[in-house]
């Protein structure tokens, strides 16, 4: 595994999770796949330290699950975002921008 | 709060569906690692190799799976089951300890349910709509009477005239009258209580009726003139007497040997504040007799006076009203009254039933309450030291766990989970325990205990049990305090404790501090107590043995009541006495009987203001006396050996004199005759008499001194509190003295049972419709007296007794474990050779350090607060130094023999193999 691969900032990974859903249903191996994909196998999750952040997601409302046939056939747990969740994904977004912005902002003129 | 709920109900399906969620997990996370091993396999790799790499990528499954989990939720309910199974099974490992703190705690808790639960019942409101709004108001005169603590009185027909058509701040007014009738239904007679109530009065407690109705407006009007006069039954007397026959209106019962026509059935409810009458009357003759208005008698008090307040009016608004209209009453009145008002310091008052109840019955229920509190205290103290010393001996437990990782916080969760597992425990067994001695309660204690109120039987309500929970509660608390700190002073020495297996070290200083601070306040605590009770018992003993001033021996006392419609003349009820003394002189074995108006120390006594005494050391004109009084026939003093001062008894020329003859007690002698001699000296009996007017045949007169008697109750000195300095007068049963209601007395050596057959028989020969009731023997009458006072004391003796009990256990198990702790040091001393009598001394002076600590700290306490039972003492002073004495005494031999029996085992150890003890 790629040494420079970033670490991911704590509860980045939240934001990035109902990022994903807002384009549909997806299981967590779908998910972790689809990060690594969009930042070019830039950020490298820990595709394991996914679910618990699932399973929180779950629990607050944000997202629900539904167990479905997936592509290969088998039985998998799907995850797609309730209205909740997409208020709370277009919020966590414009923070996210907000604060990077922010930081940018620092890097370039502190 | 709706999210709050979702994550409940997520965390609850997370408890109960677990499984079913954690095969779900297992599967999701098997399909995400299957993928990554099919897209290595797709890459080439070998199986074996594909599925290393794809767990490796994926991360720790068992860390990732347990996170999950924590997302759930779950985590902390799930952890509280967990831990509460942990708990239990570690109690059930130590039974001997769990069954220790259950059972002291259970008794504890019990005891306090038991008091609270009287309390409650005793003080709480009536069960009438709003009762906060119902008042008695009543009249006191604290200048003629003395001023008293009590609350309550009575008052009379003209002020329930007057506040009903001038005051506008009651709904409701109601005058009532309570009195005793012998009832008569088919065979069944008995004596037993009427009330006569006003009009209103059923309005006024705002209760519907079980069956029938109350008395109209148009009952009141006409009188008794329709036919047969109604009654209304009391839902007890329906339903014992009459097995609850709804076809009882318009029956005919019988009470004073007149019919009354059954209208209604009153629910139990409306009796229970106003002495329980079996039955309800028309107050006719308030609104018949124009007497009974007349101006001059508002300060004749015969009745009480109930209010309800109007809705949003205050008491002190009601109170200006009645103010007022006193005062017009004050400024129309005469002279004479306008003097007595202002002397006797007349003030209407009024009080709510609660604050009627409290001030009678309060004050000793708070002391048990109090008491009761303080053996819990005790108690708490205990289970705490045990818990300490098990928390001491759990150390290793503790350290090993806290190194994998549990965080003080869940050490501290866990012991108050183990507290909360103990005091529910003991909290069902107290449960049980309170309900096992409310039985007994209501048998055996509670009419002696709550000698002046309505309430018969108490049992767990709501509120006992809310009580119950919440002291609990509290305790719990209390205890994982105790068991924390202990918890905390520790921590340091947890990775000592690691390294040595085991705690044969000297246990912590400060555990060790905190304990013996447990012990000395446990004893201070028992001390105060002890104290308490060791005053009672004294004050029981002293009066038990004082002298009632009379001699009860082979006395029977009965009651009587004759039915007006018989005897409405006096020389009726005259002819009657005097018949039935007659008779019962002719029985052999019956040497003297005699009639009197009170028993005493069972009845109360009259009272009488504006008395005028000429020839005493007071000017007639000038001080108005006031009095106590009863009526009694000529053989009463010999009969009841009464002390004769000064003059004679009564005689017959007493009885056929026009005026009434008096016999006075040495305290009247001595407070209004000085060195006089009162004897021949005549007597104004009102304020209307003229002393320039004296006519021999006619004016009351003294004919002789008695010694002072204990009229109110061996216990009430001469006098009770209120009327301290009241002297004491005897009127004559003359001629002309025709009252239906009275004792009698009789002395006689036969056994009491064909006494009493007797005596009913000769009654009956005479009238046969008059049943005889109280019969009883005068000396256990006298004794009873006493009833109250027994039943406090007794438990109070039996709470600091329970006190006692527990902290000598105290000081004994926190003995026994520390020999235990110091096995190896005292095997070392005795080593080096200490003799067995040095080591003795030395854990000795360890014990007696803490219990002499305790010991001062509890006489200083007691000295402060004993003050406070000083109006439950009788002749005893609050800080008698032979009760202070004896309870150190006792309490040192008790702490001695506790912390003896453990330090002696310490004397049988033996070195060699104390030092090898692990």
């Amino acid at each position: 595994m790629p040494k420079n691969k970033q670490d991911l900032l704590q509860g980045t990974l939240d934001l990035l999770i109902l990022r994903i859903l807002l384009s549909g249903a997806r299981h967590g191996y779908d998910i972790a796949k689809r990060i690594q994909m969009v930042s070019d196998n830039v950020i490298q999750v820990g595709q394991g330290s996914l679910y618990p952040s699932l399973h929180r997601l779950e629990r607050r409302g944000y997202i629900k699950a539904k167990w479905d046939i997936s592509e290969t056939g088998r039985r998998a747990k799907f995850y797609l975002l309730t209205p909740e969740g997409k208020t709370k994904a277009s919020v966590e977004k414009n923070r996210w921008l907000e604060f990077t912005s922010a930081v940018n902002l620092i890097l370039k003129n502190g | 709060m709706r999210r709050l709920l979702r994550s409940f109900i997520f965390q609850a399906r997370g408890l109960f569906l677990n499984r079913h969620k954690q095969a779900e997990l297992d599967e999701e996370v098997q399909y995400h690692v299957d993928l990554i091993r099919n897209d290595y396999l797709q890459q080439g790799m070998e199986p074996v190799q594909a599925r290393k790499a794809a767990l490796k990528e994926f991360g720790h499954e068992e860390i990732i799976k347990e996170d999950c989990r924590e997302a759930w939720g779950a985590h902390w309910l799930f952890g509280m089951i967990k831990e509460f199974r942990l708990g239990l099974r570690l109690l059930w490992k130590s039974k001997g300890f769990t069954a220790a703190v259950v059972f002291t705690l259970a008794i504890c808790l019990a005891g306090n349910t038991i008091v609270f639960t009287i309390l409650d019942f005793v003080l709480s409101a009536p069960p009438y709509p709003q009762p906060e709004r119902v008042v008695q108001i009543y009249n006191s005169y604290p200048g003629s009477f003395g001023a008293t603590n009590r609350l309550g009185g009575s008052n009379n027909a003209v002020s329930y005239f007057d506040y009903s058509e001038n005051a506008d701040a009651f709904e409701d007014l109601a005058l009532i009258q309570q009195r005793d009738v012998n009832a008569n239904y088919k065979d069944a007679s008995e004596r037993t209580s009427v009330l006569y109530v006003s009009k209103r009065f059923f309005d006024l407690v705002g209760l519907k009726p079980i069956l029938g109705s109350y008395f109209t407006e148009e009952i009141y009007n006409n009188g008794d003139t329709l036919g047969a006069s109604p009654v209304v039954l009391s839902e007890s007397y329906w339903k014992n007497q009459m097995g609850g026959d709804r076809d009882v209106l318009e029956k005919i019962i019988f009470l004073n040997s007149r019919p009354k026509n059954i209208i209604g059935v009153a629910p139990h409810k409306v009796g229970t504040h106003f002495s329980k009458p079996k039955f309800y009357r028309p107050y006719f003759i308030i609104y018949r007799e124009i007497e009974m208005r007349d101006d001059r008698r508002r300060h004749s008090n015969y009745a009480y006076l109930w209010g309800r307040l109007k809705e949003g009016v205050s008491k002190e608004q009601a109170k200006t009203q009645i103010d007022a209209l006193d005062q017009r009453y004050f400024d129309r009145t005469n002279a004479d009254m306008q003097e007595f008002i202002r002397r006797s310091q007349h003030e209407t008052r009024m009080a709510t039933f609660r604050e009627i109840t409290q001030s009678n019955q309060g004050n000793s229920l708070y002391l048990l309450q109090g008491s009761v509190l303080v053996v819990l205290l005790i108690g708490c103290l205990n289970v705490a030291n045990l818990l300490v010393a098990r928390g001491f001996g759990r150390r290793s437990e503790f350290a090993v766990r806290t190194a994998l990782g549990a965080s003080r916080l869940i050490l501290v969760r866990q012991m108050l989970i183990e507290c909360l597992v103990l005091v529910l425990g003991s909290c069902l067994a107290g449960y049980a325990f309170a309900w096992v001695a409310l039985e007994l309660v209501n048998q055996y204690l509670l009419t002696d205990l709550l000698s002046s109120s309505s309430v018969e039987t108490v049992f767990l309500n709501r509120s006992a049990l809310v009580f119950l929970i919440g002291v609990s509660l509290a305790v719990a608390v209390l205890l994982t305090l105790f068991s924390s700190i202990s918890l905390v002073f520790s921590k340091r020495s947890f990775l000592g404790s690691i390294h040595n297996g085991s705690s044969k070290t000297t246990s912590n200083k400060t555990i060790r501090l905190i304990r013996s601070t447990l012990i000395s306040f446990q004893v201070a605590l028992t001390v105060i107590l002890l104290i308490g009770a060791g005053l009672l018992i004294q004050s029981f003993l002293k009066a038990i043995n004082s002298d009632p001033g009379f001699d009860p021996k082979n006395v029977y006392a009965s009651k009587v009541g004759l039915p007006w419609v018989n005897f409405q003349k006096s020389e009726q009820t005259v002819s009657f006495r005097t018949r039935l003394k007659t008779s019962l002189l002719e029985t052999p074995g019956i040497d003297s009987v005699a009639f009197t108006s009170s028993i005493p120390t069972v009845d109360e006594l009259g009272r009488q203001s504006d008395i005028k005494l000429l020839g005493s050391s007071v000017d007639p004109n000038d001080e108005l006396v006031s009095i106590r009084y009863c009526t009694v026939s000529r053989d009463y003093f010999e009969l009841l050996g009464f002390p004769l001062l000064r003059g004679r008894f009564f005689n017959t020329n007493d009885f056929n004199r026009e005026g009434l003859s008096l016999i006075i007690d040495k305290t009247f002698a001595e407070k209004y005759y000085k060195n006089l001699d009162p004897v021949g000296k005549y007597v104004g009996l009102s304020s209307s008499f003229d002393v320039s007017n004296i006519d021999p045949a006619t004016t009351p007169v003294i004919v002789g001194v008695v010694d002072n008697v204990k009229h109110l109750g061996l216990d009430n000195g001469y006098a009770d509190t209120s009327t301290e300095e009241l002297p004491m007068c005897y009127f004559l049963f003359n001629k002309d003295y025709g009252s239906r209601d009275y004792s009698i007395l009789i002395k006689s050596a036969l056994p009491f049972e064909g006494l009493l057959k007797t005596v009913q028989e000769e009654v009956r020969k005479i009238e046969p419709r008059v049943p005889l009731f109280l019969n009883q023997p005068l000396e256990t009458l006298v004794r009873s007296s006493l009833d109250d006072r027994r039943a406090f004391m007794l438990l109070v003796t039996i709470l600091s007794g329970m006190a006692l009990i527990l902290s000598a256990i105290g000081i004994y198990g926190v003995l026994a474990f520390d020999v235990a702790q110091r096995t190896r040091e005292i095997g070392l001393r005795m080593a080096l050779g200490s003799t067995g009598k040095s080591i003795l001394e030395l854990l000795l002076r360890q014990g007696a350090i803490k219990v002499v600590v305790g010991l001062l700290l509890g006489l200083a306490g007691a000295f402060v607060l004993s003050s406070r039972i000083s109006d439950f003492l009788y002749q005893v002073n609050p800080t008698e130094p032979i009760a202070f004495l004896l309870v150190a005494l006792f309490v040192l031999m008790i702490a001695f023999l506790a912390s003896y029996l453990p330090a002696r085992k310490a004397l049988h150890i033996d070195p060699m193999q104390a030092l090898r003890v692990e």
